[in-house]
């Protein structure tokens, strides 16, 4: 397979960085000369320096002989004349581009088959709210993903100091779960473990579980958390994310936004229907108490200022919110927010970068996510009536170490895996898998 | 640095390297002769030095491979792929001192093609093979080879493909660095085939053919006879090795275009042009030269000129005249034809062409703005832009040069030789051409060098066939600093 990236930022780095794992054939194009320059030194791709709408340069970069496009420069115009160019010169079959502005995006016809055909297009700024909006529906997890369209979660939940799994072995815990879940992942000192009967949990783990959304409140109850829902979302910044997460939310909880600008409170306060709108600093203690900050269930940190998100953060939960969600563009910042107590840190652009794998399908994997900087992957497979997996039970397939799985999927009946289940054709699994065991993974599903 | 590692991998290039000394073992049996066990034990030997060292450091931290490491990583493998490559030259008998040895393995690898054998057809068949067999490894690159084999380099596949094989542009081939290599052994093999059977039509013997392909191909100019080309007595043939030396010196990415039919790259390629039109002019002057002081008449000035001239500058060192018997023009004409290299991507030596071009673009830059100071020139380079610090990398890359060439005469001068056959001596070594000027000419050979000048020519044809950087750097006090 040969993909062309066009935009060396850090969306098409890490989907580079990624494929190129994967064997893909990638070709960068940029116009950014010295920045192509660092990228070959780390990655195994080829570059091509030009502007990504430009027909000569798509050709120098052998655009005819691709299946993929992947339109990420911080242009919409950009991306969508070179998927254009893509279809229309170039055959190429597979067009992803990042859309930021609304009035494209949402514009069913520009991106319909007929005319632009972008499939899909990736709203950064909306997936991060529907990201942040799955956080606050499900307040005691630091991470959720979905499958299935929804009907799947993987939650992330961290151990906190005085929970009663702390030192349990699995194997004990099992009956306790009452077959509602299982745990996929282990995540400790940010290394990922794929755990078995005799490991145990500590504190400040973080674990993976997938579980069914009906089943989410059971869920909590079973870990023993009190906080099932949120009320009272204080959001700090009125830019795109913010306003869709107002929006998505308002019907269902009490939403005040802080927003520095005039003009911006003034848009937000014509398009929101019930939320508060602030005009201040998000960092004004004195602002914060008077909008009785100490009452909110969570403060949500989304402006463009991402030192700013996290001291708004500190400083929230400094007054006494449970729950703070920031989001933070550099990716050397994410740990050091999760030191800093930050238990959810959105990265944008990790998560376009996720997004768009997730949509890279490659036969019978349906679509996967990774996490923990690459270190594990959560993936969904379909098994085919040709498949070594099936009619065996899954004590008698030999998974690769480091593999497990998570979750099945039967029509429309959803089952946690034991070791007697027996695995049949059209099933859909989900798999915890370590990087290093994806390719014990991919020759078994051979 | 990751010293564990570097070693591990330095282990592993020795493992593949291995199996190419099977090679001239199965040319010992066909031919029947003694150095099969010389062979023998010395691919056995290579191969479980190989195994010992990489299971030694299989310990060590398998990351991606640093800049600082691929350099490391490169040279290592070149000094002691050419140690095991000279122990069959000791082994054997055919040489009785170790430098003698080193130094002719080295010529080899490096594909530079100077030799201490005052004769070489009394030599066992085997032992010509394998001379012939080292330089056709060392003309694409031994790191290259093994690129094009291991898949899980990745991106520090890149850092020693860099450090190998030095580009102006960060240009691959594929987009993938194992497929890029395994493209260029292909493209390699693929001529290497087709100029055996050119040689074979024109009259050698299958043995000769292939020997003497193995060292056109790669541009390296060791021969089977004590004559080299001119041996043979034929000028057609002669003709023909001035086609396939011209094919060593070409880039690569050339092949590469003509196999795809994309022939408008090959009309605004700068290099490939300037590349001939050069050979053309300098074949043209010398012609002139051998005809009116040299006597000879028009064919014969013409066709020893071509062979000459394309021998030095595509850096290959074959011979079919005594040019020290040429009027003293000429000679200056070759002295300095062998700095001017192939192109780059090609297994050629020197500074190369696109090194030239840049730098007579640049000089031209600047001429024209000292008479017009607010012009704005950008140098380009087959319609695209060189940016300053490539610029600043090539006069880099020519001072070293500089820089090296002097010191290295001083310490051949030291050990009593003439300046011009000190001077030539570094000179053809430098830039892997082969036969130097002086004691050391054509139809001498560098077995009377005294060893400490064997030594610092051994140090110049790897400092020269790594393009300088590569082995200067570690060199260089802050290369091993943390």
């Amino acid at each position: 397979m040969r993909a062309i990236i066009i935009g060396a930022g850090q969306v098409g780095y890490q989907v580079a960085k990624y494929l190129t794992l994967e064997g893909v054939e990638v070709v960068i194009i940029d116009k950014d000369e010295n920045k192509l320059r660092e990228l070959v030194e780390e990655l195994d791709v080829a570059v091509v320096h030009g502007e990504g709408g430009d027909p000569q340069v798509l050709k120098a970069a052998e655009a005819d002989t691709a299946d993929l496009l992947l339109a990420v420069t911080n242009s919409d115009e950009t991306n969508m004349i070179a998927c254009l160019l893509a279809k229309a010169m170039f055959n190429i079959k597979r067009r992803i581009a990042r859309i930021r502005n609304p009035d494209y995006f949402f514009n069913k016809v520009l991106l319909s088959k007929e005319y632009l055909d972008i499939d899909p297009a990736i709203n950064p700024e909306l997936e991060v709210a529907h990201a942040i909006v799955r956080l606050l529906e499900i307040p005691f997890a630091s991470e959720v993903i979905e499958f299935e369209r929804g009907k799947i979660l993987i939650l992330a939940y961290k151990i906190p100091s005085k929970s009663f799994l702390i030192g349990e072995k699995l194997r004990d815990l099992s009956s306790y779960f009452r077959n509602r879940f299982i745990i996929g992942f282990i995540v400790r000192d940010e290394q990922v473990i794929v755990p078995r009967g005799d490991n145990h949990l500590e504190e400040g783990d973080l674990i993976y579980l997938p579980v069914l959304r009906d089943n989410v409140e059971e869920v909590a109850r079973i870990l023993g958390v009190s906080e099932i829902t949120t009320k009272n979302v204080m959001i700090m910044g009125g830019g795109r994310v913010g306003y869709y997460v107002a929006s998505f939310i308002e019907d269902k909880m009490r939403v005040k936004i802080i927003e520095k600008k005039p003009e911006r409170c003034q848009f937000l306060s014509q398009h929101l229907k019930k939320s508060l709108i602030l005009c201040g600093d998000g960092t004004d203690k004195e602002l914060l108490l008077q909008e009785n900050i100490r009452d909110m269930d969570a403060f949500v940190a989304v402006s463009d200022n991402e030192e700013l998100n996290i001291m708004a953060c500190l400083l929230a939960k400094r007054l006494g919110v449970r729950r703070v969600i920031a989001i933070v563009n550099k990716s050397e910042y994410l740990p050091l927010a999760h030191h800093l107590g930050i238990e959810s840190v959105l990265n944008p652009r990790l998560l376009t970068a996720s997004l768009i794998l997730r949509y890279i399908r490659k036969g019978e994997i349906l679509s996967l996510t990774a996490i923990a900087d690459h270190k594990a992957e959560i993936m969904e497979i379909e098994l085919n009536y040709r498949s070594s997996l099936i009619n065996k039970t899954l004590e008698e397939i030999k998974f690769p170490k480091g593999s497990l799985v998570g979750i099945i999927k039967r029509g429309e009946e959803i089952i946690i895996p034991k070791g007697k289940d027996i695995l049949q054709a059209k099933d859909r699994i989900i798999m915890f898998v370590l990087s290093r065991a994806i390719k014990d993974l991919e020759k078994l599903l051979k | 640095m990751n010293l564990l590692f570097v070693l591990h991998l330095v282990s592993l290039n020795l493992i593949l390297f291995s199996f190419f000394l099977i090679l001239p073992l199965i040319v010992s049996i066909l031919f029947q002769e003694k150095p099969f066990y010389t062979f023998l034990k010395v691919w056995i030997l290579t191969l479980w030095i190989g195994i010992l060292g990489y299971f030694l450091t299989k310990k060590a931290k398998k990351e991606d491979i640093g800049r600082r490491e691929a350099f490391l990583v490169v040279t290592l493998t070149w000094i002691v792929v050419a140690f095991f490559g000279s122990l069959t030259y000791l082994w054997s008998g055919v040489l009785k001192s170790f430098t003698d040895a080193y130094f002719e393995a080295m010529s080899g690898f490096t594909t530079t093609g100077s030799s201490v054998f005052t004769q070489v057809e009394n030599l066992p068949s085997s032992i010509l093979f394998w001379r012939a067999l080292t330089q056709w490894i060392g003309g694409l690159g031994i790191v290259v080879f093994v690129l094009a084999i291991l898949p899980w380099l990745g991106s520090g596949g890149m850092q020693l493909f860099k450090a190998e094989v030095p580009e102006i542009t960060p240009d691959k081939l594929k987009p993938r660095i194992i497929d890029t290599a395994k493209l260029l052994w292909k493209i390699y093999i693929g001529i290497t085939i087709f100029l055996v059977l050119a040689y074979l039509i024109s009259g050698m013997s299958l043995f000769d053919a292939i020997c003497h392909t193995f060292t056109t191909i790669s541009t390296g100019g060791f021969s089977t006879k004590n004559e080299s080309i001119g041996h043979f007595k034929k000028p057609w043939l002669e003709y023909v090795v001035c086609l396939g030396m011209l094919m060593g010196g070409t880039n690569f990415t050339i092949y590469y275009y003509i196999i795809k039919k994309d022939f408008s790259k090959l009309k605004k390629n700068t290099e490939l042009r300037v590349y001939l039109l050069l050979i053309i002019s300098f074949i043209i002057l010398n012609t002139l030269f051998l005809k009116f002081f040299h006597a000879l008449n028009w064919e014969k000035a013409f066709r020893v000129s071509g062979f000459q001239i394309i021998s030095i500058i595509t850096t290959t060192g074959y011979g079919t005249e005594d040019y020290l018997q040429w009027p003293y023009v000429s000679q200056v004409l070759l002295l300095f034809s062998m700095f001017f290299g192939g192109m780059i991507g090609s297994t050629a030596g020197g500074i190369k062409m696109v090194r030239i071009i840049l730098v007579f673009k640049y000089l031209y830059k600047e001429l024209y703005q000292l008479l017009h100071p607010k012009a704005v020139i950008s140098i380009k380079l087959n319609g695209n832009v060189v940016s300053e610090s490539i610029l600043g990398s090539i006069w880099g890359f020519i001072f070293l040069l500089n820089l090296v060439a002097f010191i290295a005469t001083l310490i051949l001068a030291s050990t009593g030789l003439d300046p011009l056959t000190a001077f030539s001596t570094v000179a053809t070594t430098l830039n892997n051409v082969g036969p130097a000027f002086g004691e050391a000419g054509p139809t001498g050979n560098f077995s009377f060098i005294h060893p400490l000048g064997k030594w610092t020519l051994i140090l110049c044809m790897l400092i020269g066939r790594l393009e300088y950087y590569t082995v200067i750097l570690l060199f260089f006090p802050a290369f091993w600093k943390k």
